[in-house]
């Protein structure tokens, strides 16, 4: 016999729900409890069970279609069977509603459609709660008698459950208290389940970021070397580069990329990798500028940053970043930097550790630029100051080392007009 | 509270009784020289005199009659059977006169009678020593059943049948004559129509009267063993019954197993079942379960005899049913 596998009722609130998935073609053998399907609630996407076996006669509701709960989505079958019997009172009962109306209202009881039997499917775990329709009580689905002891009665009746939903441990089959219990109970986990925190796969850029971050710090000795910047200067060389040209805007970052360059270039042991039994020390100086995206980050690489004007340095990243949220980066350019910076200061980060881009030997985190209190010779006045924080791979650079390379970078930032010479 | 036996309990009920009240009096077969049977009417001749310790001939029919008699005439007299399944021969007096007269003169004639005497099984008696009669009186409009099954109770139970005005069929146990329980040194009465819970409890109920609230008590220890926390109640009186403690119980336990001594078929446990399944249906999670002694006269052989007596092991078979324990 034909079975029809309807909408199951998937959340508390679903009224209907969309098919977002068909796992079984039409002629497909489908065997019980086999998951057949994928639907949408207003909440959730579950799996639809079939419950019994057959022949996958018919999809009525295809990917992406809606229907209300209960409204038939496929009808199983054997082989040869003839099924259009129940496509046609399908199609009847899915007719627009005025139609339907007139019609029962002149032959009420005669064109009255029959039961819809028992969902074929069952979304797991069962969430059906709500007060039970008197019929239920008395008779199962199919007609028998659902055996129930008084008290599961009682108590299903006043908690809402639906005695056909449950499955009775007593004698015979017959539904106790302990299995309304039971299910109450089980209500309970799922609706607490719904609490807990959501799934998010992983997007491939995630994958690498884990990767990466995970390989680097748990084979890179990082130390960290923070430092302060006095930027007031830093802040009038920018402002007068930016009042100088229009079609071009300087940012604090662009000029600590240019300073970060030269520093690497008079030290060439920052500027650097390792690389098992021996160390690589660069030549060129390129240098990636960590770029935060929606579904992780990306270090856009400025090539052979010493030899290029802050100018250029700076078109070139914000092309570059403007490109990456684009998701539209070449691998060439975002990948063999030598040296890598990141910038929090836009935030409002104080100054913060960054994890080693491997196989790079360093990695400069940028914090803030802060008004300050300052006391010049004895007097207080109001300063700019900047926090940098030097992540060092300690098989490559040593602590003076970095404090060297550190001092250095932190001169050039405070004496910007060397730069441009 | 001192420690004494059943026939004890019994004996200081009548003497406290008799000694109270001039107009009551005992009279039965060998309850006067002899002391009673079973000597639960011990030292009553000596003290009160055979005015009102009154030995009988071997003639049920006849003394109950004038035990009747003078409880029309106003006294209150107490007669012994010397065990229930003697008293089948007196059955057209009780049931026909004391049961009867007091709705016929329209309530001109009060029966303030106690017959009272063993009922059930004892001990390799043979089938017609060995019966239990508690529903044949229950049947009969008209009687007070009551039926103890301690020390305590039977004391207290035996003073308010006493001061009733109706007749009252009061049930011991042979076996439990020697039963040691502790009793109030004070006067105290246990009013008839009052039941006890005797062991709380809230996995399921069991229910049983005279020797089988003990059967329900070892039952109760063998259950809690496994884990099961059963509640034993005891109606104490059998009629009127004392509907609201069992169902009081039913309502927390949700399960019940009746324990009887006598014959299954219209015994007094399938009333109780019925009004636990009236007045208790919707606290019901299963079946009330009953227990009964086997349908058959008691054999005389004394493992046959232990086979038809409702022992502990099937009250916890039956009460596992109800819990749906396999």
């Amino acid at each position: 016999m034909a079975i029809k596998m309807t909408m199951p009722k998937l959340s508390d609130t679903m009224e209907e729900g969309t098919i977002i998935k068909w796992l079984k073609k039409e002629g497909e053998a489908i065997k019980a409890g086999q998951v057949v399907a994928e639907a949408e609630s207003d909440k959730a996407t579950m799996e639809l069970e079939a419950f019994d076996e057959g022949i996958l006669k018919k999809i009525v509701v295809p990917e992406g279609g809606k229907v209300g709960v209960g409204g038939l989505i496929a009808v199983i079958g054997e082989e040869d069977e003839d099924i259009s019997d129940i496509l046609e009172a399908n199609e009847e009962d899915t007719k627009p509603e005025p139609e339907k109306t007139k019609e029962t209202n002149k032959t009420e009881t005669e064109s009255k459609a029959p039961e819809p039997p028992k969902p074929a499917v069952a979304a797991p775990p069962p969430t059906t709660v709500s007060p039970p329709a008197k019929t239920d009580i008395k008779t199962a689905s199919d007609g028998t008698r659902l055996k129930a002891s008084p008290l599961a009665k009682k108590l299903a009746g006043e908690k809402g459950v639906n005695l056909r939903s449950l499955q009775g441990s007593g004698t015979g089959g017959r539904i106790i208290r302990r299995d309304v219990i039971n299910f109450l109970d089980k209500v309970q986990n799922s609706e607490a389940a719904e609490k807990e925190p959501v799934k998010v796969n992983l997007t491939t850029m995630r994958d690498v970021i884990s990767r990466r971050m995970t390989l680097s710090k748990t084979t890179i000795p990082h130390f960290y070397l923070t430092t302060e910047v006095d930027v007031r200067k830093t802040a009038e060389f920018r402002k007068a580069l930016n009042e100088s040209q229009s079609d071009i805007k300087i940012s604090f970052n662009d000029i600590i990329v240019k300073a970060v360059s030269l520093a690497l270039k008079k030290h060439k042991n920052i500027n650097a990798s390792f690389a098992g039994d021996h160390i690589l020390q660069h030549d060129r100086i390129d240098i990636g500028v960590a770029v935060t995206l929606d579904e992780g980050l990306i270090t856009p690489v400025v090539r052979n940053c010493d030899q290029k004007s802050i100018g250029d340095i700076s078109k070139e990243i914000r092309s570059m970043v403007k490109r990456a949220k684009e998701r539209k980066l070449v691998p060439e350019e975002y990948t063999k930097a030598t040296f890598t910076i990141s910038n929090l200061g836009m935030y409002n980060i104080e100054e913060f550790s960054a994890i080693i881009n491997p196989p790079e030997a360093a990695i400069l985190a940028v914090g803030a630029v802060k008004k300050v209190p300052v006391i010049e010779e004895d007097q207080i006045s109001i300063g700019q100051r900047m926090k940098l924080t030097l992540s060092s791979d300690h098989r490559v650079i040593d602590g003076v080392a970095a404090a060297l390379f550190m001092r250095d970078l932190k001169k050039r930032i405070e004496n910007p007009m060397a730069m441009v010479l | 509270m001192a420690e004494i036996t059943f026939r004890e309990a019994l004996n200081q009920a009548m003497a406290e009784e008799m000694e109270r009240d001039e107009n009551i009096f005992l009279m039965g077969e060998e309850v006067g020289y002899y002391q009673g049977a079973y000597k639960v009417s011990q030292g009553l001749m000596e003290r009160f005199g055979t005015k009102r310790v009154i030995d009988t001939p071997i003639a049920e029919l006849g003394f109950a009659g004038v035990g009747i008699g003078a409880a029309m005439t106003g006294l209150r007299p107490i007669i012994e059977f010397m065990t229930f399944n003697f008293s089948i021969l007196a059955l057209d007096q009780i049931f026909n006169n004391a049961a009867k007269l007091r709705y016929m003169s329209g309530g001109q004639i009060k029966v303030p009678i106690v017959f009272r005497g063993p009922g059930g099984a004892a001990h390799m008696l043979g089938a017609q020593h060995s019966q239990c009669l508690d529903p044949w009186f229950c049947n009969v409009p008209g009687l007070i059943v009551m039926s103890p099954g301690t020390p305590r109770d039977g004391k207290g139970m035996l003073k308010a049948a006493l001061r009733d005005d109706n007749p009252v069929i009061f049930i011991e146990s042979e076996a439990m004559y020697g039963m040691k329980g502790e009793v109030p040194d004070t006067e105290y009465i246990i009013p008839i129509g009052t039941g006890e819970i005797k062991r709380e409890g809230k996995d399921i109920t069991l229910i049983g009267w005279n020797k089988m609230l003990h059967v329900c008590m070892e039952a109760a220890s063998l259950l809690e063993k496994e884990g099961i926390d059963a509640e034993v109640i005891d109606p104490r009186t059998l009629k009127p019954l004392d509907e609201q403690m069992i169902i009081t119980s039913i309502e927390k336990t949700n399960r019940c197993v009746v324990v009887e001594e006598g014959w299954p078929y219209a015994g007094v446990g399938a009333e109780i079942a019925f009004r636990i399944n009236k007045m208790a249906f919707d606290y019901l999670d299963a079946p009330v379960e009953r227990i009964s002694g086997e349908d058959i006269p008691m054999p005389y052989a004394h493992n046959l005899e232990k086979e038809v007596i409702p022992g502990a092991g099937k009250v916890v078979n039956a009460a596992k049913r109800a819990l749906y324990i396999d």
